[in-house]
């Protein structure tokens, strides 16, 4: 093997031994940047059409970290919280990296203050068969590493596409396909092909 | 990767298709805003980066006071000095006079390989012990209008409570230093001393400003 070769193949297994690509970029929404204008100037109309188009985003990231009964209301919470501090966001390209980021610390927060886990075993057993196997596949997916869950939960769950997933989120595109590629990959051996 | 995982474009991976399937009753159902009246927002607080720019000046403006009021000090120490010393008398001819026979004769030990360093402190203060360190031999001169100033022993009240301090510091361990450490201890009185003023004053102005903070801070903040 030359020299080259052997570089080459160590450059390729240092990237496929990274753990995630994080690699953040401006969202460019079509005709975001306005609406997070207006919403900072009060504009509650703004903020709803924010709302609606950014919520599956928040919903399938707090998906992919907290339990399903708590996500609606911590989606409202998200967006209240983003609601009093959007006045503070200087740069109204990276409203969905900065919403992003509200959510996911609002997940931490959650889990630091845990209610008990006795409540969901008893929604587990009102589900139906349908919904148990979502959450059984759901579950495997929150044990993925987290750029990989939080994309994956965005495309599979939320059936954003991968250039909506990286307007969204603020991570650049490249990021997300890689996430998606890798994450799809773990997903397969884990559920062990039951879905082939 | 498929097209289809990317952008569902293109022919559907099974598996993708089955996972999208069986993952639907977790998707998001769209729920209305809800968003209370009167959702105070929390404004940034104008105060925050003037106070830390006002502590900055503070600092600044302490430290060159506090070198301005150290110089000062040392000027007033050498004054003292040289009233203290008989030769603070002589003019800068007599000094010239000195300066130049130190010369000729440190030129006249060489040629008698005389130990230099005994004959220099010897030329340039006879009246002093050859015993003691090059340094203590060394007198130092304030400039001409300076001397003349203090020359009738005409120190301001301040002045004098600083200089009697720092030769009281001085005097009770004169009998375990070197005159070069006695030297070094007085300086390092004095800049102690300079530096604790100017970190009391740099401290009020601190506390001058926190406060300032909190009183704007404690006003209700008001809905846009």
């Amino acid at each position: 093997m030359s020299k080259v070769e052997v570089i080459n193949n160590l450059f390729f297994t240092v990237v496929e031994n990274q753990s995630a690509a994080v690699s953040v970029m401006p969202d460019h929404s079509p005709g975001g940047d306005a609406l997070v204008e207006a919403a900072q100037k009060g504009d509650r109309e703004a903020f709803t059409q924010l709302y609606n188009s950014y919520a599956p985003m928040v919903h399938g990231v707090l998906l992919a970290r907290v339990p399903r009964g708590e996500v609606d209301d911590l989606v409202q919470d998200v967006f209240l919280q983003a609601f009093k501090k959007l006045h503070a966001l200087r740069n109204v390209n990276t409203f969905g990296a900065w919403l992003a980021t509200i959510t996911r610390n609002r997940a931490m927060d959650f889990h630091r203050r845990s209610r008990a886990e006795e409540e969901l075993t008893e929604e587990d057993a009102r589900r139906s068969p349908a919904e148990v196997e979502a959450n059984e596949i759901l579950d495997v997916i929150r044990r993925l590493p987290e750029a990989y869950r939080e994309t994956l939960v965005l495309r599979l769950v939320e059936e954003l596409t991968g250039a909506e997933i990286a307007a969204r989120t603020g991570l650049t595109p490249s990021s997300v396909r890689v996430n998606l590629h890798r994450g799809m990959k773990l997903l397969r051996e884990q559920l062990g092909g039951k879905y082939e | 990767m498929s097209d289809y995982l990317w952008n569902k474009s293109g022919e559907p991976d099974a598996e993708v298709k089955r996972l999208e399937e069986a993952l639907a009753p977790l998707r998001y159902k769209h729920q209305p805003l809800r968003l209370p009246a009167n959702v105070n927002h929390k404004r940034r607080s104008h105060w925050l980066p003037l106070a830390i720019a006002a502590t900055v000046v503070l600092a600044i403006l302490g430290g060159v006071g506090s070198g301005l009021l150290y110089r000062n000090s040392r000027q007033q120490e050498v004054e003292i000095q040289s009233a203290a010393t008989p030769n603070d008398t002589a003019t800068d001819d007599q000094k010239r006079e000195v300066v130049e026979r130190a010369a000729h004769e440190r030129s006249v030990s060489q040629e008698t390989s005389r130990p230099q360093s005994n004959l220099s402190q010897e030329t340039l203060n006879p009246n002093r012990d050859s015993s003691r360190s090059y340094r203590s031999n060394i007198v130092r001169y304030a400039p001409t209008h300076k001397r003349r100033e203090s020359s009738g022993v005409v120190l301001s009240a301040q002045r004098g409570r600083k200089a009697r301090t720092a030769q009281q510091t001085v005097a009770a361990d004169n009998s375990q230093l070197t005159p070069q450490q006695q030297d070094e201890v007085r300086d390092g009185e004095l800049a102690k001393e300079q530096l604790m003023l100017a970190l009391h004053i740099t401290s009020r102005k601190l506390d001058l400003a926190q406060r300032r903070m909190q009183e704007a801070t404690s006003q209700p903040s008001v809905p846009r």
